[in-house]
């Protein structure tokens, strides 16, 4: 015997398939709605329905969070209905799928990129669309995220002194996100790298990267006054310049040791 | 067309911008005219310029829909500057479906997906449509040898839909043509024979079972195999001026080329240009071409580029940094047959590494896998660490090693290069449910998981249990087993790869209850034996003599109790059965191990050494001197368990053809005492002999289970009881070596399927002093293991065992089964 849900399936009426389909949309049984409108979905092509039909079996896999296929559908529709009322809510959800889809930022960021770049080309085509300041909140939201998965990376290498990688890590963080926030605390940890780089050098390396932490402590406390780090980098200056002082006395040492001989 | 007399004609000078007054459309019996007018995006009230972009777009979107076989979209009038369009469609009957006569049902799958590109349901039907799929379905028996195939189509009114139609694919695909023969003019220096070999596809009938079909892209592609063997060998000129094509009187095919030769070539003088940071006679060493040998264009592009085994000019640069390095062999000469070349270097800066990007990680977190690469930013470039970097990742068990994509964009203004790892995760949690025969008889119920990607941080994240909080690299193992009141285990394990996440410490927590027990409880005919263990180990990776040096040290604390417990599996050196007592097991381990294998479930190169030394305190010569062992019981003279405990482990592998691999193993085991006068130690011993599965269900159960395939437990006189008893009892030293051909069925990463031949030889004995590394059991025989990533490894082995005596009940075959995990 079958269910009431099989017999209009099989029953080969798209009237009523679709009048179901509207149905069990309503009634948020998502699932079972899909399955019917992917049914007539070929019947109702050029048809007034059909926009309608589009726009909502967009809108099932969305509900049933399978966000890949509805970012597809709704890409879909705002192509195929150009002139659909509709068509601007299509664009924002396809990009929104996609924001649904961005993972915390210890993981791939495809989608995160994705997104960013769905809602940036909403915002451009569509300046006057009320969504546009949940758009550039959205974005601002992912490129926190990016920045934090950037600065994750520069502290990975940090923890791990590879000092090296570290600097270079923090200083791409600063290129990709001139905005940023915290660019004293980066600033900071490149300081910090540089210091412990030099510390860790042989000797021959040691004067340039003592005098390149000194300087860029120099710039840093220029530049940021008011930071909490203020303290740390006077103090990594400080002890910069103490060593680039001991280093100069080894090397007037060694060169009048060098000239007595 | 008539409709181009009234097109009005716009002048694209001056581009006028019109409001849309009204649209119509026209033709539109099926469709609905709203319909096409919102597919067409153009609407009342819009403003649109014409010319411009607006209608050419609603025409593209309107074609797009695949339903009319003409659009235009024309004015109808305007008013001042508001303008009125009309929609001209023509409609075309519906595709309901399709259909095949004349074909074997098993062609239709294909031939559909063929069809999917002209053919849309309800789409229209087109006089293209039908031409084009027609031929489509043509090429496909062509391409299958069918060279005579023919399709025709007809179209059939579909009464059960208004204005649908089907349509019926007609086939006659005739009879395979094969080739009769291929015959070669003007090859002076090549034999027809050796010619015909280059041609893979395009063969002579002359087998009962070979294939011989005329396929024309194909036969091009072997065209051009000839000419490129020509190369191979000096004719550079070689060319096929012209080919012909006929039926023969069976209707067969002949082919027939006409080859110009041209001059063999030779090399003469090799001069190089532009190389500082490698002499000329490095470069010269590395193309090992000499002057006077035949020209060969392949040859010299393999030796500069793109050589198999690595050995080329660019590698020679590129595993140094210069990613930007070109080499242009340029002819400066052609003097008769001879040809000079100059190498035009251009060595250009050595590339820093300037961002590593980790993609396609939806699992596993990106600090897990960042950690473990050696290509870091900053860097210079080198190809050695990329591969070392390969291998790490595929070590850490979570992603598919086949699929693992590494990526170099180059930045040749910056004199930078970004390295982009690609990783698909693989499923790498295991769940075992089983039910399996144990040592006396009995069932075994197992429940046991092991989570090897784990989030200790994520626990009481509720977002994270999807279905359990991951990516972490930490790993959880929860086991149970249990038949009932006769045994019972639990186990658990927790390791974090990183302790504190600043250097490669592991650190594991680990510890297990074991209970064996027989007979009735409170009265004389019960028996048990108890085991409690917990741990603690820290392992880290050292620098010294290189980075594959893992070292590490446990701390083991465990109480073993024994009440009447007379399987006399537990022995003193005289024979003595243990079976009452409580005894503590107090042992620290040192285990120093290097392993450069980058597959652990089928290696196919690298080799693993271990060597680990596990002791208790010397007990008996540090506190106990002036007590008389002769005196004591057992349990008084093992309560505090001293030994000293060696295991040597040592595996290699290496590819010995194609996909075959050869592993050869050793493992020595044994257990010294500190004290003559105590004695060895009855518990921590070895069992050599059978499949080695009751590691997996008395694993803890104070002894050390290793298999020896061919053999049984009882095989070795050594394991016999030596007061003439039945049980079998356990030995202070074993050794063991293993020769094994592997041949990998499928690598897929979600069922690895191998099949071996092994040659194995070992032997147990009952004292160190009777260790005789020469007199050894052997046994060869054949295997098949499946690793499945939910079950672990699967398998089974029959081996022969030579050396052991073949009576009516003991036969000399013996057959194991592997359960979970390869055994030891």
């Amino acid at each position: 015997c079958k269910s009431e849900f099989e017999k209009i399936r099989t029953s080969g009426d798209p009237a009523l398939v679709l009048q179901k389909a509207n149905a069990y949309y309503e009634e948020e049984e998502y699932q079972k709605a899909q399955t019917l409108y992917e049914l007539v979905i070929g019947s109702y092509r050029g048809k007034a329905e059909a926009e309608d039909i589009y726009f909502k079996y967009a809108y099932t896999y969305y509900y049933l969070r399978q966000y890949v296929l509805a970012a597809y559908y709704f890409k879909n529709f705002a192509q195929t209905y150009g002139g659909s009322s509709k068509r601007q809510d299509a664009e924002f959800m396809a990009a929104y799928s996609n924001y649904q889809m961005s993972p915390t930022f210890r993981l791939d960021q495809t989608y995160t990129l994705k997104a960013i770049e769905e809602f940036q080309a909403f915002i451009n085509a569509y300046p006057n669309n009320p969504r546009v300041t949940e758009c550039n909140n959205l974005i601002d939201e992912m490129r926190a995220k990016l920045e934090r998965k950037a600065f994750e990376e520069g502290v990975l290498y940090f923890d791990i002194r590879q000092y090296q990688s570290a600097m270079q890590s923090f200083e791409n963080l600063l290129k990709d996100f001139p905005e940023t926030d915290r660019a004293d605390e980066v600033r900071y940890m490149i300081i910090k790298s540089s210091f412990l780089m030099a510390e860790n050098s042989f000797v021959d390396k040691q004067e340039e990267r003592y005098r390149e932490t000194a300087n860029l402590s120099l710039e840093f406390l220029g530049r940021y006054g008011e930071s909490e780090h203020v303290k740390e980098v006077s103090s990594i200056l400080n002890n910069s310049q103490k060593k680039l002082k001991q280093l100069d006395n080894v090397g007037y040492q060694e060169q009048s040791a060098g000239a007595g001989s | 067309q008539v409709a181009t007399d009234t097109l009005p004609i716009f002048s694209y000078d001056e581009p006028k911008e019109y409001e849309i007054g009204g649209i119509t459309v026209t033709g539109a019996n099926f469709s609905d005219d709203n319909a096409i007018i919102g597919v067409s995006g153009l609407k009342v009230g819009d403003k649109i310029r014409i010319p411009g972009g607006e209608i050419p777009r609603a025409m593209k979107s309107l074609w797009k829909l695949r339903l009319f076989t003409d659009v235009q979209i024309l004015e109808e009038k305007t008013i001042g500057d508001v303008i009125f369009l009309e929609l001209i469609v023509q409609e075309r009957p519906r595709l309901s479906r399709h259909s095949y006569r004349g074909i074997k049902k098993s062609y239709h799958e294909d031939l559909n997906e063929t069809l999917e590109q002209f053919l849309l349901k309800g789409g229209i039907v087109t006089e293209n449509v039908k031409v084009n799929a027609s031929e489509a379905i043509q090429d496909f028996f062509i391409g299958k040898g069918f060279l005579d195939a023919e399709v025709s189509v007809s179209e059939q009114v579909d009464s059960s839909r208004i204005n649908s139609v089907a349509l019926v694919f007609d086939v006659d695909r005739g009879e395979r043509v094969k080739i009769h023969d291929i015959i070669f003019q003007g090859n002076e220096n090549v034999k027809d024979k050796k010619l015909r070999k280059q041609m893979d596809n395009t063969k002579r009938k002359r087998r009962f079972l070979a294939s011989s079909k005329f396929i024309e892209d194909e036969y091009e592609e072997d065209q051009d195999a000839i000419i490129q063997f020509y190369n191979t060998i000096g004719f550079r000129d070689a060319q096929i001026v012209s080919d012909s094509f006929w039926r023969n009187e069976d209707g067969r095919v002949m082919l027939q080329m006409n080859i110009d030769e041209g001059n063999q070539y030779y090399f003469r003088n090799i001069t190089w240009k532009g190389n500082s940071i490698y002499p000329t006679e490095t470069l010269e060493s590395v193309l090992g071409i000499e002057k006077g040998e035949i020209y060969n264009q392949e040859l010299l592009e393999t030796r500069l580029r793109f050589s198999q085994d690595g050995r080329d000019v660019s590698t020679l640069y590129m595993d140094n940094g210069y990613l930007f390095f070109q080499v242009d062999p340029t002819e400066v000469a052609i003097v008769g047959d001879s040809i000079d070349l100059e190498m035009r270097i251009f060595e250009g800066p050595q590339a820093t590494i300037d961002k590593v990007v980790i993609m396609g990680n939806d699992r596993t977190h990106e600090h897990v896998i960042r950690r473990e690469l050696r290509t870091r930013p900053g860097d210079k470039f080198s190809r050695s660490d990329i591969i070392r970097s390969q291998r790490e990742i595929v070590n850490l068990g979570y992603f598919n090693p086949e699929a693992l994509d590494i990526n170099t964009p180059v930045n040749p203004q910056r004199g930078t290069v970004d390295i982009e790892y690609t990783v698909e995760e693989k499923p790498s949690d295991q769940l075992e449910l089983s039910a399996g025969w144990g040592g006396n008889r009995r069932v075994i119920g197992t429940l046991g998981v092991a989570f090897n990607n784990f989030s200790l941080r994520n626990i009481f994240n509720k977002e994270a249990w999807r279905p359990l909080p991951q990516g972490d690299g930490q790993r959880v193992s929860l086991r149970a087993q249990t038949n009932g009141d006769f045994y019972q285990s639990y186990n658990m394990s927790f390791t974090e790869p990183w302790l504190g996440g600043k250097k490669p410490t592991s650190f594991t927590l680990a510890g297990f209850y074991n209970r064996f027990a027989f007979g009735t409880r409170g009265t004389s005919s019960r028996q048990s034996f108890n085991i409690i263990q917990g741990s603690v180990s820290l392992g880290t990776r050292l620098r010294w003599p290189d980075d594959n040096f893992v070292y590490s040290t446990a701390i083991n604390i465990q109480t073993l109790s024994l009440d009447n417990w007379i399987s006399g599996l537990f022995r003193t050196d005289d024979g003595g059965v243990v079976s009452e007592g409580y005894y503590n097991n107090f042992s620290l381990s040192q285990t120093i191990a290097r392993t450069t294998i980058n597959d652990p479930i089928f290696p196919k190169e690298g080799s693993k050494f271990s060597l680990s030394l596990q002791a208790t305190l010397p007990y008996s010569l540090l506190f106990f001197q002036d007590r008389d062992y002769s005196e004591l019981s057992s349990a008084e003279r093992f309560r505090w368990l001293e030994y000293h405990k060696w295991r040597f482990d040592a595996e290699w592998y290496t590819p010995l053809v194609g996909k075959l691999v050869l592993k050869a193993q050793s493992k020595i085991g044994i257990l010294g005492t500190y004290n003559k006068k105590v004695g060895t130690s009855p518990f921590e011993r070895f069992q050599l002999g059978g499949d080695g599965i009751n590691n997996q269900q008395f694993g803890f159960a104070g002894v050390d289970i290793i298999s020896l395939r061919g053999y049984d437990v009882e095989d070795l006189e050594a394991n016999l009881d030596p007061n003439g008893g039945s049980g079998n009892i356990a030995t202070p030293v074993f050794s063991k070596h293993t020769l094994e051909l592997r041949y990998p069925l499928s690598l897929n990463p979600s069922s690895t399927i191998f099949v071996t031949a092994f040659a194995q030889a070992g032997n147990a004995w009952r004292t160190v002093r009777d260790f005789n590394p020469f007199d050894l059991k052997r046994s060869a025989g054949l295997g098949l293991r499946v690793f499945l990533p939910m079950f672990g490894t699967l398998g089974f082995d029959y081996g022969l065992g030579f050396d052991k005596e073949v009576t009516a009940d003991k036969k000399r075959g013996t057959f194991n089964i592997v359960l979970g995990f390869e055994p030891e």
